[in-house]
C-alpha cells in the first residue's frame, strides 16, 4: 500500500479531475496527487466523440488537455486503465481492480457518467451503440466503415441530435424516437420543439415520439426495435441510445456517503464526509434556478466544480454557487438554445419570424427561461445574467449588470415586444 | 507561424516585412479636416491605413470613412479609362478610349459651343472634393465662361452669405480660447473630430457649452444646456435669445452704438421674441432659452460654431443664420480672440497664416468682363455677396430655360445629379444638354449619363495642397501611383487647358508651378514642402490682432456691423427680402401651410449626419455600411412609430405632394416625435426625390432640405 | 506590464472608427461573411424630452478567468501568458458554439467555415510597441490602452466581476 507524505486522490480523469489537479498545484499544495481511471486513454471530452467519428477531428484533437502533458506538468501519478472498486472513507484508502491501494488525505470524486442503457430484451445487442466514451466513438467509427443505410437513434436530446447529424451528414436515413412528446424535452418549450422538428421533417428525418423502446432484435439487416403500444417497429443497420446519463458511483457506499441521483455537495464541492470532494457529472451540485441540487451534466460545469474543489482541498476557500442547465448545439445548419426553465412559467413572450425563434419564459417577474432558435449571439448574455439574477435576487435587466450586458438584455428582451 | 508571417499577416512595418509607411492625407470628408494619413504599403500595394501622429490637426486619429480608405482606393467601382458613350444616355454602355482622344473630344466639343453661343453655354462644376477647385476655377474664366459652380451651392455658400451680410468678413469660433461655445445645429463628434475634441477639452478647462440641435447627439450630450428646437425655427431662438440679452441688459453697448447699423429696429423687432412665444415658436422650453442667452452673453469670450449647412437648409435660412450671427455682434464677441475670429483664408477658405496669391490665380478675370453667373437673375444677393461661384442649385433651370442665355455643356468632376431637390428634374435637365462629361473615382449613376467619362483619383494618388488653420501646410505626395489608368483632377484640368488651347501662362507654366506661383507670397516653396511629406508648420505666421474693424471698418455696405443688411434694403418688397433678419416659419410647416399639414403631419429633415456616411462617399464601402445594417433607413421616434404600427427595419412609404418613396424604418429616442430624418443621395431610397426644385430660400437659392412636411405609413413587415 | 483596453463612456460617440480601423487591421471583410471583431452598442432610455443614451464600443474583454475558455470543449481558447490576451486557435475550433453561450458580453462569432473569431488584442502590434488598431484610431480617446494596475487605481471605475479590462464607468452620460 502506498502511504507516507500528503496524498490527494482523484478517482477519474474527465475534466472535473484536471481542473481538480490544475487547481491544486496552482494554489500550491505540492503533496502527491493519484490519479484513478479506468481509462487507458488520457483525459478527453466525452462531446467530441461525435466529431471524431464524423471526421472533423482528429483522434488527438479528442484531448483537449493533451496528450500525458497536463500529467507532467502538474506532477500526477496516473493509474490508468483499472477502475476503482472500493473507496473506504473511512480508512480513506482507494482500492482499483488491479489491487492498487492508496491511503489518501483527501479524495475527489469525479467519475462521470455512463449512458443509460433501459433493462429491456436486447439491449445487449452488439447492434446498439452508445456515445461517450473513446471506445465508443471507435466503435462506432468501425460500423460506420460498413455503410450503414440507416440508423435508428433513441433519445431526442443534445446528444440525440448529435447523432442523428452524424448519420445526416453521412447521407444516412435517420430515424429519432422518444418516449417523450417532443424534441429536447427538457431543455425545449413544446413551441419552440415544434419548430425545430418541422426543419427536421424536412430534411427527411424520420421523427417518432410518446415512442417507449420496448425490444431490441437482431434481424439479418441489422437490428428491429419495437415500441410499446405500438404495432410499427422500426428496422435499421444500427441503433444509438442516448436516453439519459447515470452517474458512476457503484464503488461508492451509499450508507456513508450521500448519493441520490448523483453525489450531494455543498458550494465548496463538498460531500457529507469530511475530506471527500465530488465534481462533475457524479456530482449533484445546486441548481440556483430551483434551489434543489441537481446533476448538471455540462463540460464547463465540470470544470468550474473541479476548480472548485482543488482549490479548497488546497485550502484556499471558494465557492461556486452553483448552475442552471443551459444548452447550445449547433446542429444541421441550426442553433438551439435552451437556458433555465422553459415549464414552469407564469408569463410566455415568444417571437418567431420563420427564421429566429425567442421565447422568454418569466415567474413572478423573474426570467427563469429562454429558448432561441437560430440566435445566439446574446444567448451567453442572457444566461449570465440569469445566472446573475437568481443569486442577487435582482431582475434580470439591471443598472446593477456591466452596461454590454445591460445593453445586449434590453436588446434581446426587447426583440419579442 | 515563422515569425515574419506572424509580423506579416498583423502588418508590422519593419524591415524583415518590408512593409514601408508614406504619409498622404484624407479628404473623404473635405471640410477643413483632412485628416492625416499613414499608409502602409507592401509591394506597391495599401495594406493598412492610419492617422499620422504628426498631423496637427488629426493627431494620429481617423473617423470610420478614413479608417475605411483602403475599401475607398480599391474599390471595384473605380473607373479605369476614359469612356465614350455608345449606347442611350443611362444605359451605361461605354467604350474605352484614349486620354488623347478623351481630352481632344472635349476640347472641340466647348471650343465649338464657345464660339457659337459663346464661353458663358459651357459650366465647369465641382462636386464634393475640393482640392482641384481653384485649378478649375481658372479653367472656366481662363475659357471665358462665368461659370464656375460647385456643390458649395448647397452646402457652406449661404453660411458664408449670411455672415458676409452681417459682418462682411465671416468669423470662425476661436475653439481654444472660448469660454462659452454655442454650437449652432452641428455635431462635430461625427464631421469634424478635432472640433470634438476642441470642445472636449474646453470642458476640461470650464467651458460652457450650449448646442441647438433637433436631435440628441454625442455634442448634445456634452452640453451645459441642449435647445432642441423643431427644424427651421433657428431664427425665432435666436431672436428669443436676443429679446432676453438685450432686455436683461447683457448686450455690449459700447459695440451696438459705435460699430453697428440698426440695431434700434433689430432692437424692436425682437420684443416680439419673448421666451414663451420663442417656446411657442421653437419648441425648446423658455426657461432654457433665457439660461442659454444669459449663457452666452456673460461667459466672455463666447463664441458661435455654426454648421455648414443644416441651418441654411431652409426656406428661410438665410435669415435664420443673420438672427443667430447677430448674437455675435451683440455681445461684442466678433473679432476677438475666444470669439468668432477673424482670419484671412490663405488656400480653400483655410488659413495657414500665410500670405498667398489664391484669389488671383483663381479669378483671372473680373466678373463684370463676364456674361451673369448662373442664378444671377434670381438671387440678386449672392451675386454681390459671393464672389467665388454662380449658383449651382439654378443649374436645372437654366439648362431648361435656356435664359439668359443656353447651357449647352457640363464638365463636371464628381457631379451626382441627387444632390438637387427633385433629382428626377435635374437628370432631365442634364440629358437635354448637348454634351456633358463628368469625371469621378467610381463609375456613379451620374457618370452613365455623360457623354464622356473621365477616371480620377483619390487622395493618396496624388499630389495636393493643403493649409490647416493651426498655421500648418502641407503638399502631399502620392502614396501609390495612381491606379488603372486614372489621373489626378488637377492634372485632366490642366491637360485640358493645353487642348482647348488656352492663352494662359500659369496653365502652361504647368500645375506645380502654379502653386508655387500662388505661394510666392508667403515665401514658402513647393521645393521645402516636399522635404516635409507629412506638412509643416508655417515658419513665419502672420499676426493677426482682434478687432480688425477698428482700423479697416466692416466689408460691408454701411462699414459696420449690420442688424439691417444695407444689401437686402436694396431688393425690399421682394417676398423674403427683408432687411432685417426677420422669421418666418419654413414655408412647408405647421404654422405656414396648416392645410398641407394636416395631410402631411410630419416634418421631414434630410442630410443630418451619420458617422459612417458622408454624403454618398461611403455607400459603397462595406466596412462603413456595416456599421448602419439595414440602410437605406428613416429615423423615426419610437413613440411615432408605436403609433403607427411600425416596427423596426419595416418598411415605410414616406410621402409629399411630389412624391413618394419606400424606406425601412430605423426607431429612435435620439429625435423628437414628429419629426423623420433622412440621409440623402442613397439609389435605393433617394429622399430628394420628395422636394419640389423650387422649394429654396429666396436669398440663397438653398433648398429647404430640413423641413418640409411629409406622411409616413407602414408598407410592410421586415 | 500587462495592458488592457479599457472604454471611457462618457467620450464614446459610437463613430465607429475603430470598428473600422480593426477590420482594416485585421483584414475583416463583411460581404464575405467575416464577423467584426469589434461592435459599437447603443443603448436609448426614455422618452422625449427625457432621453437618454449611451454608445459602447466593445469587444472581446479578455477576461481575467474567461468563461469561455472554461466552456471550450477543444481547448481552442487560450490565454497568452504575457499578453494576457485571450486568443483563439483556429486550427482547434469545432465551431460548436459552446462559447457563445458561455461568454456574458455576447462576443463570439463565426465566420462561413464556423471558426470563432474574436479580437486578439492586437499582441503582435503591442510586441511591437505599437497600440491596438482600435485604441490607435479612436477620435475622441474613449478607448485607451493602459496598464491595468493604473486602471485598477482610478477608483472612479467600477469592476466588471474580476474582468481585467473594459472597464466601464457605470454612470449614465445625461
Ligand atoms: C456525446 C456527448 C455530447 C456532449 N455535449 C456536450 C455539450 O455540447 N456541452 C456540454 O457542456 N457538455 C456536453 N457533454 C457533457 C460533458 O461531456 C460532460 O458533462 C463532461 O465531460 C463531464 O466531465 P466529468 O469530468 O465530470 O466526467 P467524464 O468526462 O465522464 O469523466 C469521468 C472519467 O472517469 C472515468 N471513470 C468512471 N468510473 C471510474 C472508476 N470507477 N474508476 C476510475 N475511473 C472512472 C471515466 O472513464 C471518465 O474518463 C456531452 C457529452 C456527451 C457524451
Ligand atoms: S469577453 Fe467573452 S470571449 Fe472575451 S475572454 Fe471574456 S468570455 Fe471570452
Amino acid at each position: 500500500m502506498l502511504t507516507g507524505r500528503k496524498k490527494i486522490a482523484i478517482i477519474g480523469n474527465g475534466c472535473a479531475s484536471a481542473e481538480c489537479l490544475k487547481a491544486l498545484r496552482e494554489s500550491g499544495y505540492s503533496g502527491e496527487i493519484h490519479i484513478f481511471t479506468d481509462s487507458k486513454w488520457p483525459i478527453y471530452n466525452p462531446m467530441l466523440t461525435t466529431y471524431y467519428v464524423a471526421g472533423k477531428i482528429t483522434f488527438d484533437q479528442l484531448f483537449p488537455y493533451g496528450k500525458d502533458l497536463l500529467y507532467k506538468k502538474y506532477r500526477a501519478h496516473v493509474h490508468p486503465a483499472s477502475p476503482v472498486v472500493t473507496l473506504d472513507h473511512e480508512e480513506k484508502i482507494v482500492v482499483n481492480e488491479d489491487g492498487l491501494e492508496l491511503k489518501y488525505n483527501q479524495c475527489l470524486i469525479a467519475s462521470g457518467g455512463s449512458p443509460f442503457l433501459p433493462p429491456i430484451e436486447g439491449i445487449e445487442s452488439n447492434r446498439v451503440y452508445t456515445m461517450r466514451k473513446v471506445d465508443d466513438a471507435f466503435r462506432l467509427r468501425e460500423a460506420l466503415l460498413e455503410k450503414p443505410e440507416k440508423a435508428l437513434v433513441i433519445g431526442a436530446s443534445m446528444i440525440g441530435i448529435k447523432m442523428v447529424e452524424l448519420f445526416y451528414q453521412q447521407g444516412m436515413e435517420v430515424c429519432l424516437a422518444d418516449l417523450a412528446g417532443h424534441i429536447f424535452p427538457l431543455a425545449a418549450h413544446p413551441e419552440c420543439a415544434q419548430v425545430i422538428e418541422n426543419r427536421l421533417i424536412k430534411k427527411g428525418i424520420k421523427l417518432r415520439f410518446g415512442a417507449a423502446l420496448e425490444k431490441v432484435e437482431e434481424t439479418a439487416r441489422g437490428v428491429k426495435a419495437s415500441f410499446k403500444n405500438s404495432n410499427e417497429s422500426e428496422e435499421a443497420d444500427l441503433l444509438v441510445i442516448c436516453i439519459g446519463v447515470r452517474a458512476n458511483t457503484d464503488f461508492i457506499d451509499q450508507k456513508q456517503v450521500e448519493v441520490k441521483q448523483g453525489i450531494l455537495i455543498d458550494e465548496q464541492m463538498r460531500t457529507n464526509v469530511p475530506g471527500l470532494y465530488a465534481a462533475g457529472d457524479v456530482a449533484q451540485g445546486k441548481n440556483t434556478l430551483s434551489g434543489e441540487r441537481q446533476i448538471i451534466g455540462l463540460w464547463a460545469n465540470a470544470r468550474y466544480q473541479g476548480r472548485t474543489a482543488g482549490r479548497n482541498m488546497a485550502g484556499v476557500d471558494e465557492t461556486f454557487p452553483g448552475n442552471i442547465p443551459h444548452n447550445i448545439t449547433h446542429f444541421m445548419g441550426m442553433d438551439f438554445v435552451g437556458i433555465g426553465d422553459v415549464n414552469n412559467y407564469d408569463k410566455m413572450e415568444k417571437k418567431f419570424d420563420g427564421k429566429m425563434f425567442i421565447q422568454f419564459f418569466w415567474k413572478n417577474g423573474f426570467l427563469i427561461g429562454t429558448n432561441f432558435i437560430d440566435t445566439y449571439t446574446e444567448a451567453g448574455v442572457i444566461k449570465n445574467a440569469l445566472i446573475n439574477s437568481l443569486i442577487n435576487n435582482n431582475p434580470v435587466y439591471s443598472h446593477s449588470l456591466p452596461i454590454v450586458q445591460n445593453m445586449l438584455i434590453k436588446k434581446i428582451l426587447t426583440e419579442v415586444k | 507561424m515563422k515569425d515574419v508571417q506572424r509580423l506579416l499577416k498583423k502588418k508590422i512595418p519593419t524591415p524583415e516585412t518590408g512593409i514601408e509607411i508614406r504619409k498622404s492625407i484624407c479628404t473623404i470628408c473635405d471640410p477643413r479636416t483632412q485628416c492625416g494619413l499613414d499608409l502602409y504599403i507592401k509591394d506597391g500595394k495599401i495594406i493598412k491605413v492610419e492617422g499620422s501622429e504628426e498631423n496637427p490637426y488629426s493627431k494620429g486619429t481617423l473617423c470610420s470613412k478614413g479608417a475605411a480608405t483602403r475599401q475607398y482606393v480599391y474599390n471595384e467601382d473605380r473607373l479605369k479609362t476614359p469612356l465614350k458613350r455608345t449606347g442611350p444616355r443611362g444605359a451605361g454602355k461605354f467604350e474605352q478610349i484614349s486620354w488623347n482622344e478623351a481630352l481632344e473630344t472635349i476640347a472641340a466639343g466647348f471650343n465649338d459651343i464657345k464660339n457659337e453661343c459663346g464661353p458663358e453655354s459651357v459650366a465647369f462644376y465641382s462636386g464634393y472634393a475640393k482640392y482641384f477647385r481653384p485649378y478649375l476655377k481658372r479653367l472656366a474664366h481662363s475659357f471665358g465662361s462665368p461659370n464656375y459652380i460647385s456643390e458649395s451651392s448647397v452646402c457652406y455658400q449661404a453660411t458664408a452669405l449670411s455672415q458676409k451680410l452681417v459682418f462682411g468678413r465671416p468669423g470662425g469660433p476661436d475653439l481654444a480660447n472660448t469660454n462659452c461655445l454655442l454650437v449652432w445645429s452641428s455635431n462635430p463628434f461625427y464631421t469634424n473630430p478635432g472640433d470634438a475634441r476642441a470642445i472636449l477639452k474646453g470642458k476640461e478647462r470650464g467651458m460652457k457649452l450650449i448646442v441647438v440641435d433637433p436631435r440628441e447627439t454625442p455634442t448634445t450630450a456634452h452640453a451645459d444646456i441642449h435647445l432642441q428646437v423643431r427644424p427651421g425655427t433657428d431664427g425665432a431662438l435666436a431672436l428669443s435669445m436676443a429679446y432676453v440679452i438685450i432686455n436683461e441688459k447683457l448686450y455690449d453697448q459700447d459695440f451696438t452704438s459705435n460699430h453697428t447699423y440698426g440695431f434700434e429696429e433689430y432692437k424692436e423687432y425682437v420684443q416680439l421674441f419673448t421666451p414663451e412665444k420663442g417656446e411657442e415658436l421653437t419648441g425648446a422650453p423658455a426657461d432654457k432659452i433665457r439660461a442659454a442667452a444669459r449663457m452666452y452673453a456673460s461667459f466672455k469670450p463666447a463664441a458661435i460654431l455654426p454648421s455648414a449647412s443644416s441651418v441654411v437648409h431652409h426656406t428661410n435660412g438665410v435669415q435664420n443664420y443673420r438672427a443667430i450671427f447677430s448674437l455675435v455682434g451683440l455681445t461684442g464677441n466678433y473679432d476677438i480672440i475666444g470669439g468668432n475670429y477673424v482670419k484671412t483664408p490663405s488656400f480653400l477658405h483655410r488659413a495657414a497664416f500665410i500670405r498667398t496669391r489664391e484669389h488671383e490665380f483663381v479669378q483671372p478675370k473680373s466678373w463684370d468682363d463676364m456674361p451673369p453667373r448662373i442664378g444671377a437673375d434670381r438671387f440678386p444677393v449672392w451675386v454681390d455677396v459671393i464672389d467665388e461661384e454662380g449658383q449651382a442649385m439654378q443649374l436645372p433651370y437654366h439648362i431648361r430655360s435656356g435664359e439668359p442665355y443656353p447651357i449647352k455643356a457640363v464638365i463636371g468632376f464628381g457631379l451626382n445629379y441627387r444632390m438637387w431637390p427633385d433629382s428626377k428634374g435635374m437628370l432631365d435637365s442634364l440629358n437635354k444638354l448637348d454634351f456633358f462629361v463628368n469625371v469621378d473615382i467610381f463609375m456613379t449613376e451620374t457618370c452613365k449619363y455623360a457623354d464622356i467619362v473621365l477616371p480620377t483619383c483619390t487622395s493618396v494618388e496624388l499630389s495636393e495642397l493643403r493649409c490647416y488653420d493651426l498655421g500648418y501646410i502641407i503638399y502631399t505626395q502620392p502614396a501609390i501611383p495612381p491606379l488603372y489608368d486614372s489621373r489626378p483632377a488637377a492634372d485632366i484640368i490642366y491637360g485640358l487647358a493645353n487642348k482647348l488651347g488656352l492663352d494662359d501662362s500659369l496653365f502652361k507654366a504647368g500645375y506645380e508651378a502654379g502653386i508655387d506661383w500662388i505661394l510666392e507670397p508667403s515665401g514658402i516653396t513647393l521645393t521645402e514642402l516636399k522635404k516635409h511629406p507629412s506638412g509643416m508648420f508655417t515658419p513665419k505666421p502672420q499676426q493677426l490682432p482682434e478687432k480688425k474693424y477698428l482700423k479697416t471698418g466692416f466689408k460691408t455696405p454701411s462699414g459696420k456691423m449690420e442688424f439691417k443688411s444695407k444689401i437686402i434694403e436694396k431688393y425690399e418688397g421682394r417676398p423674403g427680402f427683408e432687411a432685417l433678419p426677420v422669421y418666418k416659419p419654413p414655408k412647408f410647416s405647421k404654422e405656414a401651410a396648416p392645410e398641407l399639414a394636416k395631410e402631411y403631419p410630419f416634418i421631414l429633415n434630410t442630410g443630418s449626419r451619420l458617422p459612417m456616411f458622408i454624403h454618398t462617399r461611403t455607400y459603397r464601402l462595406t466596412w462603413t455600411s456595416s456599421l448602419r445594417p439595414n440602410f437605406p433607413s428613416v429615423d423615426i421616434n419610437s413613440e411615432d412609430a408605436l403609433r403607427l404600427g411600425i416596427k423596426q427595419d419595416d418598411v415605410i412609404r414616406i410621402s409629399t405632394p411630389k412624391d413618394a418613396i419606400e424606406v425601412k424604418a430605423n426607431l429612435t429616442q435620439m429625435i423628437q416625435p414628429g419629426i423623420i430624418h433622412m440621409y440623402h443621395g442613397h439609389p435605393n431610397a433617394d429622399v430628394n426625390l420628395l422636394f419640389e426644385g423650387d422649394y429654396f430660400d429666396p436669398l440663397s437659392g438653398y433648398p429647404g432640405f430640413k423641413a418640409a412636411l411629409c406622411k409616413v405609413e407602414k408598407v410592410s413587415e421586415r | 506590464m500587462v495592458k488592457a483596453i479599457y472604454l471611457d463612456i462618457n467620450l464614446c460617440c459610437g463613430c465607429g472608427a475603430c470598428v473600422v480601423a480593426c477590420m482594416d487591421q485585421n483584414d475583416i471583410f463583411p460581404e464575405k461573411g467575416q464577423p467584426a471583431y469589434r461592435r459599437i452598442y447603443t443603448m436609448e432610455e426614455g422618452q422625449f424630452p427625457n432621453t437618454s443614451f449611451l454608445y459602447v464600443s466593445a469587444a472581446c474583454l479578455h477576461c481575467a478567468d474567461s468563461p469561455c475558455i472554461m466552456g471550450c470543449p477543444t481547448g481552442a481558447i487560450t490565454k497568452d501568458r504575457q499578453t494576457k490576451a485571450v486568443i483563439v486557435n483556429g486550427d482547434l475550433c469545432i465551431g460548436c458554439h459552446s462559447c457563445a453561450l458561455a461568454c456574458p458580453f455576447g462576443v463570439p462569432r463565426y465566420d462561413l467555415e464556423e471558426k470563432m473569431q474574436k479580437c486578439d488584442l492586437c499582441s503582435e502590434r503591442v510586441e511591437a510597441g505599437l497600440q491596438p488598431a482600435c485604441v490607435r484610431v479612436c477620435p475622441t480617446g474613449a478607448l485607451q490602452f493602459k496598464s491595468i494596475n493604473k486602471v485598477l487605481g482610478e477608483k472612479e471605475f467600477k469592476f466588471v466581476g474580476n474582468i481585467v479590462s473594459g472597464v466601464h464607468k457605470v454612470t449614465n452620460r445625461r
